[in-house]
């Protein structure tokens, strides 16, 4: 019985370890470096798709912005069978950028009109929900 | 102990070996520090199935300098923590709060043209760093050498202290030692809130004053994911400091304006209170 919860658990750590791999520092830093330009690092976020639970077809996260403060959020996922789809909301959640119909637009520059927290919302394509592989991830950077 | 908890109990063990693993690092620093970074691990990994820090998205510390800056603050001789105290910071969690304290501080006289302050505010987040086991933020880019080098050149150090900052949000977040970001945000925080209220309380400047209220957000964001940790002591007291902060920026965030003067007063002494337990705690 030992022997076998050993091995057990000895796999399921491995299959962890596998999963942080797709989020590797080194490629969400070298994604920040080439992506942001000539914008300021601010903050970066990444998970493997596991993470976020079974069947999510999408996946939400807020940042702060300052109002008239200028912004680039860049777009990192890695990992899934097509390019993903991303959209980016204000403070009161409208709509300001879908990349629905040019998915190959990695990123987006705006102006904050005021301070608060926007939303970046990943659509999960369906075919990449139970994906061991992915990595959810997205960067700001600031002028 | 059930079967089900059996298996839930060895694979977290082994994660935690196989992350401490994962960083060669740790096994070089000292017994003191390793063991406490255990601890910290420990919980972290824990932490790790949760994904509040993705959820949740704090600003750059030196950005938020950057719009004080911007905003008019200007430079205090003496208002920053003094760099020599680095090297009494002890516990993981002074080491911690106090390496955020040290990048406003760095950030803060950078923009304002203190190059020769900023390069000991810089040595003092590398004392940190190191002291957390955290020495690629400094060693991989050859950092310290570069800002010396750059003494004066305002943009390039800018450039430097952005590449300290990704290299550091990155490594935290990567290797899951989120109490460690959660408590440099929290002393970065409370530095910036810190420098603002000393110059609001002699001089008042409205874009200054706005570029504070504005601070409520992300201080209420630090709030819900410090409150992910509040087993600890150390951080319930934080967060009740951090709570009674926030009490007062939303006071002054309302648009009830008649006890604005007597609030802005209560803030600047929470802030203030706050700002020297976590500067004078080793």
């Amino acid at each position: 019985m030992k022997k076998i919860l050993l091995i057990c658990s000895i796999a399921l750590a491995s299959i962890g370890q596998f999963a942080n791999g797709q989020c590797s520092d080194k490629t969400i830093k070298r994604l920040c470096k080439d992506g942001l330009g000539t914008y300021i690092f601010e903050s970066a976020a990444f998970k493997p798709l596991t993470a976020f639970g079974a069947k999510k077809n999408s996946v939400e996260a807020a940042f702060s912005v300052y109002s008239q403060e200028s912004y680039r959020v860049l777009n990192l996922c890695q990992g899934f069978s097509d390019a993903i789809e991303f959209a980016i909301y204000d403070t009161e959640h409208n709509l300001l950028f879908s990349n629905k119909t040019d998915k190959s637009v990695k990123f987006y520059d705006f102006v904050a009109q005021k301070s608060g927290d926007f939303t970046i919302e990943f659509k999960i394509p369906a075919a990449d929900a139970k994906s061991t592989s992915s990595c959810v991830a997205f960067a700001i950077g600031y002028k | 102990m059930n079967l089900r908890n059996r298996f839930a109990t060895a694979g977290l063990v082994l994660s935690v070996a196989f992350g401490c693993g994962q960083n060669t690092e740790k096994e070089a620093g000292s017994a003191d520090s390793v063991s406490a970074d255990s601890a910290l691990m420990a919980r972290d990994s824990v932490a790790e199935s949760k994904t509040q820090d993705f959820f949740q998205s704090l600003p750059s510390p030196i950005h938020v300098a950057r719009i004080f800056q911007r905003a008019g603050l200007k430079f205090i001789s003496g208002i920053t923590n003094p760099a020599s105290n680095a090297s009494k910071y002890m516990s993981p969690y002074s080491k911690s709060i106090n390496l955020g304290v040290y990048t406003t501080d760095l950030a803060y006289c950078t923009f304002n043209d203190q190059s020769q302050e900023a390069i000991s505010y810089f040595k003092a987040v590398k004392t940190l760093t190191d002291g957390l086991n955290l020495t690629s933020i400094f060693e991989s880019t050859n950092m310290v050498p570069r800002f010396e080098k750059n003494i004066g050149n305002k943009d390039s150090l800018v450039t430097l202290m952005a590449t300290m900052s990704m290299e550091s949000d990155i490594l935290l977040k990567q290797t899951s030692r989120l109490d460690i970001a959660y408590l440099s945000f929290a002393g970065a925080w409370t530095e910036s809130a810190y420098i603002a209220t000393q110059m609001l309380k002699n001089k008042r400047n409205a874009d200054i004053l706005k570029r504070l209220l504005d601070q409520n957000n992300s201080l209420g964001k630090l709030i819900t994911l410090l409150q992910d940790f509040d087993e600890k002591q150390q951080f319930e007291s934080l967060i009740t400091s951090l709570s009674d902060i926030k009490a007062s920026l939303d006071v002054l965030n309302s648009e009830n304006t008649t006890t604005h003067e007597e609030e802005f007063k209560k803030l600047t002494s929470k802030v203030e209170t706050l700002r020297n337990k976590i500067v004078n705690d080793n």
